[in-house]
């Protein structure tokens, strides 16, 4: 940050100036008890249930336990240098972070505070970190299509622009990942990115930061950071942040596309405040309103009708299983929370099935209503065809003799699974997704040993960019595929296929 | 749900303003409470293996001719009633809302360095002015402030420390040079 010299001493200036004017007189308490980043304030009668208040350290806290004559404030940073007998004195204001345009590009910590190195913030205005969710009036139904660029997420689990879809997944399944790679997709299609890391790794944060900045997408997204080492308060607020950020765009009128990174730390970290604040424990030792925390968060993710905006805020919050068990707690929570569920399995991905989603498991409920109608068409035979060879694998791995039309369900099977994967970091744009799986539902693939698959796969999208660019375009344009579309798409297939051996 | 030492100092604030001697039971109040307030009396007090009629007898003896009025029968009441623990806080309340009632309070003066007299009754003054009330100083030495003094009162601060002036000048440089979310 560059600071002019004169800048400063005007500052300095200005500070001497107001130094002889009266001392400051604020409402104060004072500090009885502080540690694991909790102090007990005595005093402190008018404060307010979420109001900020400000240790004699600078640090600010939240005051969350309001009781008869002292309160359980939670510390938002460190709580070393503040001692039992200092002055703790309110704010009258609640907790908020700065949000506005000048957010774009920036890496900002729970408090809104830049942790880059690109200087103040330009914040067009503040935002309260907790807020009400919008209204049943302000919203209308989901039915716009938010392209992850994930071809197994776009066409058996596609996402609405509003919705909440959780990715839910073991560890190192490539949860993250999808998340990363539906905002790699955003560019140039004018939807803002909020990615919110909770209690991770500052190395992974450090890594996903770098890709976000090498492939251009840091320009259109603010990274909201609370590593591991950050004090659980700040891992706590981080989402709630990270939301108000979100909001404030999706008030403005604009398409926001948020991920929470990941909630069941962010619950753990709930669950340590709340222990330290001594509100009694429930199940696993979370507190009573672990459920009211996520519903509050994820209820502001919305889509608003026309008379407010008509912005969309859609969120992708993502939970970590321990041993594939979705049936755990906070699973179960915002699974019932959220408007459907992105399943990654370690198995799939352990068998280079990758991204590793299990289309069985994995549901959205605003479904095939947020998809373009081409996508619609070829990806409703393509669920049920995929089911049929998920049983029948079962069944023939005993060895059992087939009949043709066994044996060419399960090729064909074997087929989706090997479209369906795909490179991290390489989203693949909706009208290439859908000339793909327009050879695969009608069986133009057949031919293609599984293992030529993608390779043909890349041939083919070169081949109509370079000889029939208008195919893409009518797809991008109507959405649509007609019967003069289908007859050009067959024959850019069946040249393709002449360019190289596949068999 | 109101706390039994607040019942306790309720008690002997009307027994106060029957008696009518409230300067004199302050003064001995604060004197039972400078005789107990140390950890071997405390020890002595709390421990559950010394009988009864032990702690009201040292009690009586040591106070005997010191203390009149009501605070005796304090004192055996709570040792009767099993609160001996309770003894400093109730007279810490009593004695806060007695001084109230007398349009007295305290203000806890901390500073960097020791102050005079003559600017520990200037600051009071002010003080006392802001609140309209007799002031009980209690100063406090803290190097953390850096310099200047703040004043709790009254569950209000008035902050002048250095400490305060430079949290100011760095939030103000943090926010970009806007005064606009600075707080007081």
């Amino acid at each position: 940050m560059h600071i002019k010299p004169d800048e400063i001493t005007s500052v300095i200036k200005q500070q001497i100036k107001s130094y002889s004017a009266k001392p400051d007189f604020a409402e104060a308490g004072v500090v009885i008890q502080i540690g694991d980043g909790i102090a007990r304030v005595y005093g402190l009668t008018s404060a307010m249930s979420g109001e900020l208040v400000k240790f004699s350290n600078g640090t600010y806290g939240i005051a969350l336990n309001l009781e008869e004559d002292s309160i359980g404030v939670v510390v938002m940073g460190s709580d070393a240098g503040i001692k039992e007998g200092d002055p703790v004195r309110l704010s009258g204001r609640m907790a908020e972070v700065p949000v506005g345009d000048g957010m774009l590009g920036r890496v900002v910590n729970a408090l809104g505070e830049p942790v880059d190195d690109q200087g103040a913030i330009r914040a067009e205005g503040y935002r309260p970190i907790e807020s009400p969710a919008p209204t049943v009036i302000m919203r209308r139904e989901v039915n716009q299509p938010l392209q992850t660029g994930i071809k197994a997420i776009d066409a058996l689990v596609p996402i609405g622009k509003g919705q909440r879809e959780l990715i839910i997944g073991d560890r190192e399944t490539g949860k993250t990942a999808i998340g990363i790679d539906a905002i790699l997709n955003q560019k140039g299609r004018d939807v803002l990115c909020v990615y919110v890391a909770i209690g991770q790794k500052a190395s992974t944060v450090a890594r996903i930061i770098r890709v976000l900045r090498e492939t251009g997408a840091m320009a259109y997204t603010t990274v909201v950071l609370s590593t591991a080492s950050d004090p659980t308060s700040l891992q706590y607020f981080a989402p709630f942040a990270g939301c108000a950020i979100a909001e404030e765009w999706m008030h403005q009128g604009r398409d926001v596309l948020i991920v929470y990174d990941d909630l069941s730390k962010h619950a753990v970290a709930y669950r340590a405040i709340s222990l330290l604040l001594r509100r009694p424990p429930g199940r696993e030792a979370y507190p009573g309103d672990i459920f009211y925390l996520h519903s509050r968060l994820l209820e502001r993710a919305a889509c608003m009708s026309r008379e407010y905006g008509g912005g969309t805020l859609t969120a992708l919050p993502i939970v970590e299983t321990q041993a594939g068990d979705i049936s755990a707690y906070i699973p179960t929570n915002i699974i019932s929370i959220t408007d459907g569920q992105i399943y990654l399995e370690a198995d799939l991905f352990n068998h280079g099935f990758r991204p590793a989603i299990n289309p069985g498991l994995s549901v959205s409920r605003v479904g095939g209503s947020a998809q373009i109608p081409a996508m619609k068409q070829l990806a409703g035979p393509l669920r049920i065809e995929f089911a049929q060879y998920n049983e029948l694998a079962v069944f023939a791995q005993f060895g059992v003799e087939l009949d043709q039309n066994t044996s060419d369900r399960l090729r064909h099977g074997e087929q989706i699974m090997e479209v369906l994967k795909q490179r991290q970091y390489r989203p693949m744009p909706v009208e290439d997704q859908i000339l793909i799986l327009f050879a695969l539902s009608n069986k133009h693939l057949a031919g293609i040993k599984t293992r030529h698959l993608l390779r043909f796969q890349k041939d083919f999208l070169n081949y109509v960019e370079e000889n029939a660019p208008h195919i893409k375009e009518e797809i991008r344009r109507s959405g649509e595929l007609s019967d003069g579309l289908a007859q050009q798409i067959e024959a850019a297939i069946a040249q393709a296929k002449e360019l190289c051996d596949y068999i | 749900m109101a706390k039994i030492e607040n019942r306790y100092a309720n008690a002997l604030l009307e027994l106060t303003a029957e008696n009518g001697s409230p300067e004199k039971d302050l003064a001995q109040a604060a004197l039972v409470y400078e005789a107990l307030d140390n950890p071997e009396t405390g020890a002595f007090l709390a421990d559950p293996q010394i009988p009864k009629r032990e702690k009201d007898a040292l009690l009586q003896k040591a106070f005997s001719g010191l203390i009149g009025g009501h605070l005796p029968g304090f004192l055996q009441l709570m040792v009767r009633k099993n609160r001996v623990g309770l003894i400093l806080p109730v007279l810490s309340e009593y004695m806060i809302r007695q001084n109230r009632r007398l349009g007295r309070t305290e203000a806890k003066i901390v500073s960097a360095t020791p102050l005079s007299p003559q600017q520990i009754d200037a600051i009071s003054s002010v003080i006392a002015k802001q609140v309209n009330m007799q002031i009980l100083t209690k100063t406090a030495i803290d190097p953390d402030v850096i310099g200047g003094f703040y004043v709790l009162v009254e569950g209000r601060v008035f902050d002048a420390t250095i400490r305060h002036k430079l949290d100011g000048l760095r939030e103000y440089l943090r926010k970009g040079g806007s005064y606009a979310h600075q707080t007081g």
